[in-house]
């Protein structure tokens, strides 16, 4: 094993291949930055230049951008209330309010090292446990994704802020949202409208920039101000080694939740993220603080994140699966270059298979490094007035939900739900628990009901299987402890 | 003398008549032409057809612009195409589902039999059923022996209903009055690994398979396709089984209705070119996809042969939408 790993960095380490992973990494975390644009988009767009590059080569530049991506979505939802991409709406909860207290610097520093950590711990397990994880990620049946859903949905206590209704009333208003578009097991569009534009249900996209973007910069519009003031207040430095320690245990679970939601094909970083910082809040001595700045509130969302790209990783090379988008994309690299992930691949080109996995932990060095860079070319916005860092922000907001898919409906949504947003803010409703229910429904329905057909109609599918079961039982004790906190705050009151 | 006036006025009637064609846009294409693409970047079908426009490029001197509008399997880039000007300069990838499917299932605001005109067919995806390697179905008999003993045990997994796949195998099942379970996925990226854990018993889709088949994780029992595929050459096909079943599949490049004929005439040329390209091959296998040209004539004969075959399946099926 070791030997294999050290031939593959010898393979690997090649001025020209340095480069390709410095450029990956770079364009990722470009492209993870701009609202709307996503590292699948980047990959999608890199791919055709390594059509005439060696695997390890291109391997090397795509995993960088991967990477770079994700974490490149952190910037914007701490310095401007923006997730850069799906992934990164968690880390707006206490990023940004991290920034606006002046600690930009400290926020986007945590951001980095999660990252950083977290995708070092799953690359780790991808090079070493890969098989035997992908075994246990294939016991996930449909009535398994449904349960997990459904203690997933736990989650909306800890995002809801001061009340748990309303909170509900917003989770409930994202399912229904997320139900427009073709019925996913019958094909039939449900409130589209007559629009084939709505076929594949709303962009989830348009709906986290719009709610949270959008409605920031309305928001912001409203504020008279007799002369241009600071953003935010300056950056008093980034984060302390004290910082990290802090955030240490919480970056551990959010890498293990990342790892396992990333194994398991189809759920994804927004998930992951979500359910990372649910659970550092679940935890907590001050949960009630989360949400108004605290940094594991960062830690936690960004190394549920981050965790993910290892884990996709896991089912890609062991079987040859892609568990998401990104992914997909990249399975289809990997097929461009004649090569079929999967035992086959390690049998018959291990070389490549571990200088791709040398090509990984050299994009993690590589992300602290430029991560570090980028932290400081993005510093300085937080010393702009708003009357500028508002209107840029409605700029890119527009230009990257239209190059998203280029389609002049996705804007309107947008901007729908950035009204939506702004109307729920001012009405003190959470955002949060609206994203949850928007991005859990689809996957939950559609395991519900597969699940129903394979047992002919009969519910003890969900509890006779035992990691069904396993689930069930969690959100059954998470919904009690939920319940007699809240009845100890009100005693307290 | 006389013979010279006669060859005068041929030669007259010649050039005037090739030139009153001509006159429609004689130096097509003189600006950049934009091809929408039916799915999101980095997929097979984007992939594929991006190579197609690039080698088109040189082809035809002129860029090609390609724009990516996913959604609904191809069905959004087919209404957008509809309504634009029949120029030359604006084409489309029309995929299966807009050219055969949709208009039967969903409400659609366009015809695919009217509001396009078809220039070529470059290929076809490769469809077959997969079962777990360790199953005790050897051949695709076995299966639909098992099958017909036990209604209702069999349970397939597949993306989306109404899918090519699904309608091969609801015909089976019709044909032989079989009961099977259809699971639809998001796509095969979730539905392989349901095979492979063992919570459906088959899995029936486009051949991203191939790599768990080829590793010994799968077994393929039979191809949907009018011929066996090149990497699995043992795998029989369902027509030589006594079937009389293809699974519809299309990969073409159309723009909307009335692109003056020479027109399509010098695209349908450039693509025939394109596709026999030794990269664009060399894709296209790599994809699992295949190259299946169809000049423009013989394409809009298939697109409204096989609109109509699969029109009947559905309501058949009992999938078809409410009149």
């Amino acid at each position: 094993m070791f030997q294999n790993i050290l031939e593959g960095f010898h393979l690997m380490l090649t001025l020209g291949n340095l480069l390709a992973v410095i450029f990956g990494v770079i364009f990722g975390v470009f492209m993870g930055a701009i609202p709307g644009l996503t590292a699948t988009m980047g990959i999608a767009l890199i791919i055709p230049m390594t059509y005439f590059l060696d695997p390890v080569t291109a391997f090397a530049m795509l995993l960088g951008a991967y990477k770079g991506g994700l974490f490149g979505g952190s910037i914007p939802a701490i310095l401007i209330n923006t997730p850069g991409t799906p992934a990164a709406a968690a880390t707006v909860f206490d990023g940004y309010p991290m920034a606006q207290q002046g600690k930009a610097g400290k926020a986007m520093g945590i951001a980095l090292y999660s990252s950083v950590i977290a995708d070092a711990f799953t690359t780790i397990c991808l090079i070493f446990i890969a098989v035997q994880l992908a075994k246990i990620a294939l016991k996930f049946g449909p009535p398994e994704y449904a349960t997990l859903i459904i203690f997933s949905m736990t989650i909306v206590a800890s995002v809801s802020g001061k009340s748990l209704i309303k909170g509900l009333l917003a989770a409930t208003v994202g399912f229904l949202f997320a139900i427009v578009g073709l019925d996913p097991m019958l094909s039939t569009p449900r409130f589209v409208f007559g629009s084939v534009y709505l076929f594949d249900g709303i962009s989830v996209m348009a709906v986290m920039i719009g709610l949270f973007a959008i409605s920031e910069v309305l928001i912001q519009a409203e504020q008279k101000e007799k002369k241009s003031t600071t953003y935010v207040p300056v950056s008093k430095g980034g984060a302390t080694w004290e910082d990290l320690k802090s955030c240490l245990p919480t970056i551990a679970r959010g890498s293990l939740i990342g790892l396992a939601i990333g194994a398991i094909p189809g759920i994804g970083g927004t998930v992951s993220s979500f359910l990372s910082y649910s659970e550092a809040r679940r935890v907590s001595k001050h949960p009630e603080k989360f949400g108004t700045g605290v940094i594991q509130g960062v830690a936690a969302a960004e190394s549920g994140n981050n965790a993910v790209c290892g884990g996709t990783l896991i089912p890609l090379m062991a079987l040859g699966i892609p568990g998401n988008s990104t992914t997909a994309v990249l399975l289809g690299a990997f097929m461009i270059h004649g090569l079929s992930p999967g035992p086959a691949l390690f049998k018959e080109h291990s070389a490549t298979v571990y200088g791709i996995f040398a090509g990984l932990i050299l994009a993690n060095i590589v992300l602290m490094v430029i991560g570090s860079l980028a932290i400081k070319v993005f510093s300085p916005v937080t010393k702009l007035p708003k009357s500028v860092v508002f209107p840029i922000t409605a700029i890119l907001c527009t230009m990257g939900v239209y190059g998203f898919n280029s389609s002049y409906f996705e804007l309107g949504l947008m901007l729908l739900f950035g009204v939506i947003g702004y109307l729920m803010r001012k009405y003190d409703f959470p955002l949060a628990p609206l994203v949850i229910g928007f991005v859990l429904e689809p996957i939950g329905e559609r395991a519900i009901r597969q699940s129903l057909i394979l047992s002919g109609g009969s519910p003890l599918i969900f509890v006779t299987r035992p990691i069904s079961a396993f689930f069930l039982f969690l959100a059954v004790v998470s919904i009690f402890i939920l319940s007699s906190a809240i009845k100890k705050a009100k005693s307290l009151n | 003398m006389k013979k010279v006036i006669l060859f005068a006025v041929i030669l007259l009637l010649v050039f005037g008549i090739s030139s009153l064609v001509l006159s429609a846009d004689e130096n097509w294409p003189t600006k950049p032409i934009r091809l929408i693409l039916g799915s999101g970047a980095g997929g097979s079908t984007d992939m594929s057809t991006r190579l197609l426009a690039s080698i088109l490029e040189k082809e035809l001197g002129q860029p090609i612009i390609c724009e990516n509008k996913s959604g609904g399997t191809g069905t959004v880039a087919a209404s957008i195409a509809a309504t634009q000007e029949p120029d030359g300069y604006h084409l489309f990838t029309l995929q299966t589902g807009p050219a055969f499917l949709a208009a039967h299932t969903q409400d659609i605001p366009f015809d695919p039999l009217k509001d396009f005109t078809f220039i070529s067919r470059y290929a076809v995806w490769q469809y077959g059923l997969v079962v777990q390697a360790d199953s005790p179905w050897n051949t695709f008999q076995d299966f639909l022996k098992f099958a017909k003993e036990n209604p209702g045990e069999i349970s397939y997994g597949l993306s989306g209903t109404g899918s090519p796949q699904h309608l091969v195998m609801e015909r089976l099942g019709l044909l032989e009055e079989i009961e099977w379970k259809a699971i639809p996925f998001k796509g095969s990226a979730e539905s392989i690994p349901a095979l492979m854990g063992g919570h459906v018993n088959a899995e029936a889709g486009v051949a991203k398979w191939a790599p768990q088949v080829l590793s010994g994780d799968l077994r393929l029992l039979v191809a949907f396709g009018a011929e066996r595929m090149k990497e699995f050459p043992e795998v029989p096909t369902l027509k030589e089984l006594g079937y009389d079943i293809v699974a519809p599949s299309l990969l073409s490049i159309a723009g909307p209705a009335g692109i003056p004929e020479d027109i399509v005439e010098r695209l349908d040329q450039a693509i025939k070119k394109a596709v026999e390209d030794p990269e664009f091959i060399k894709l296209i296998d790599r994809l699992r996809m295949r190259v299946a040209y169809l000049d423009h004539e013989e394409f809009a004969e298939h697109v409204k042969k096989a609109y109509k075959e699969q029109g009947e399946i559905i309501k058949k099926a009992g999938l078809a939408k409410e009149e």
